[in-house]
């Protein structure tokens, strides 16, 4: 083969394998960020419980889920460290894991082909086979769902799907929650009660006709991926050695402001809150406060969460019993130090 | 998710110390954790909570 002829086959090739730029729709799909736990046990609601972004439907089943460590002879297969584990104890249709992608990340590729990439290892539903279904939808209109079919076998294997971009139907892919869910499911027309499981990683959704190695991206920038939709902020000093505070001021003579950075901007404007552990809200220069445990509330006030940029403001309209007013002072909110007292913002479709 | 307890929580939605409370969040208690949760229907913890209410539950009136 002549110089240009290489020249001109590598240029093919790097055309074809798409190899180029950034690849992986999913995100987390090596399994890597597990900031809300590693493990859940008999669980029948639907949520997000270990690996970030990956939500269990249960869909009426019961379930223990974990973030798993993969054995020296897995990760060399799947070339990941981890793998998602859903152990359906109590079987229904439409249990299993999805990912909801935002509209932002996918409504570019209408009208392309994606090829979805895993690798994946368990036992069928009912000693059939898993759903794998894609669709496009919003908080009240879905288009078509489609899906596949998958068998998984006692090893990993790696299992490949090529697609069109699913059907939008009606829905507006500007709406606040457009997205498209993958999921991998029992089947909807499955409702025996029989336990399976499905350990999965190494996910990647691409655009193109074919699957790329999987791109590995750093454990930083997972996170930071990941923190788009939820952040968790823990105290990781023991009891007494050092609180988390925000600084804080008020402004005229009942409300309070109080400002948490969060290290990224965060999918919509309105999060929710939840907080494990105790809480102070004090005025330094009256040197009087009020402690709360595992709610804002504090001196009988809640207060109204205000988003804006990537700050999140406590902001506490009226007098807090126990801690003096002092109009346009300094006050701070305290998340008291203590291993287990953490503060979990959640952004998730 | 289960609810063990759904209110609705006041607050002032502007800083005028002056402005009438009003409903400005749920606190809800889901799978034992307290949750502060918007009005907002984007939100998706709001999302099911209309859905709870659609099967005939009340969200409990701030004390």
């Amino acid at each position: 083969m002549t110089k240009a002829a290489e020249l001109a086959k590598m240029g093919e090739v790097l055309t074809n394998s798409q190899i180029g730029g950034r690849r992986n729709i999913i995100i987390n799909g090596a399994m890597e960020v597990a900031q809300r736990g590693t493990s859940a046990s008999s669980k029948t609601a639907s949520d997000y419980y270990t690996c970030d972004r990956w939500r269990t439907e249960a869909s009426g089943a019961t379930f223990n889920t974990s973030q798993q460590s993969n054995t020296a002879s897995d990760m060399a297969t799947t070339g990941a460290k981890h793998f998602l584990r859903m152990e359906v104890t109590t079987g229904n249709n439409n249990s299993g894991i999805s990912q909801k992608i935002e509209a932002n990340n996918i409504r570019q590729f209408k009208g392309e082909k994606l090829t979805l990439s895993f690798y994946a290892k368990g036992t069928n539903p009912n000693g059939g086979s898993f759903d794998v279904v894609r669709f496009i939808g919003n908080d009240s209109t879905t288009g078509t769902h489609e899906k596949s079919s998958l068998t998984v076998t006692s090893s990993f294997v790696k299992y490949t799907y090529t697609f069109d971009y699913p059907d939008e139907g009606s829905v507006t892919m500007t709406d606040a929650n457009a997205k498209m869910a993958l999921s991998f499911l029992q089947p909807a027309g499955d409702t025996s009660t029989n336990a399976w499981t499905l350990d999965i990683t190494s996910v990647q959704l691409e655009v193109g006709e074919q699957a790329t190695p999987f791109e590995h991206r750093s454990f930083g920038e997972e996170l930071s991926l990941c923190q788009r939709y939820c952040v968790q902020i823990v105290n990781t000093h023991s009891a007494g050695t050092g609180h988390i505070i925000l600084a804080g001021m008020s402004r005229g003579s009942t409300n309070k402001n109080f400002t948490l950075p969060l290290p990224v901007t965060m999918r919509n404007t309105t999060p929710s809150v939840t907080l494990t552990g105790d809480v102070r809200l004090l005025n330094p220069e009256a040197h009087d406060y009020v402690n709360a445990t595992d709610t804002l509330t504090c001196g009988g006030v809640t207060p109204t969460l205000v988003y804006s940029g990537n700050m999140l403001v406590l902001l506490y309209t009226g007098s807090v019993t126990g801690v003096t007013d002092t109009g346009n002072a300094d006050y701070n909110f305290q998340i008291v130090s203590a291993s287990d007292h953490l503060f979990i913002i959640d952004s998730e479709l | 998710m289960n609810f063990t307890s759904v209110k609705y929580a006041l607050g002032r939605l502007s800083s005028d110390e002056n402005a009438p409370l009003e409903n400005a969040s749920i606190i809800a208690v889901i799978d034992g954790k307290t949750w502060h949760i918007p009005l907002d229907p984007a939100n998706r913890h709001y999302q099911v909570i209309q859905e709870w209410v659609a099967e005939g539950n009340t969200i409990q009136e701030a004390e």
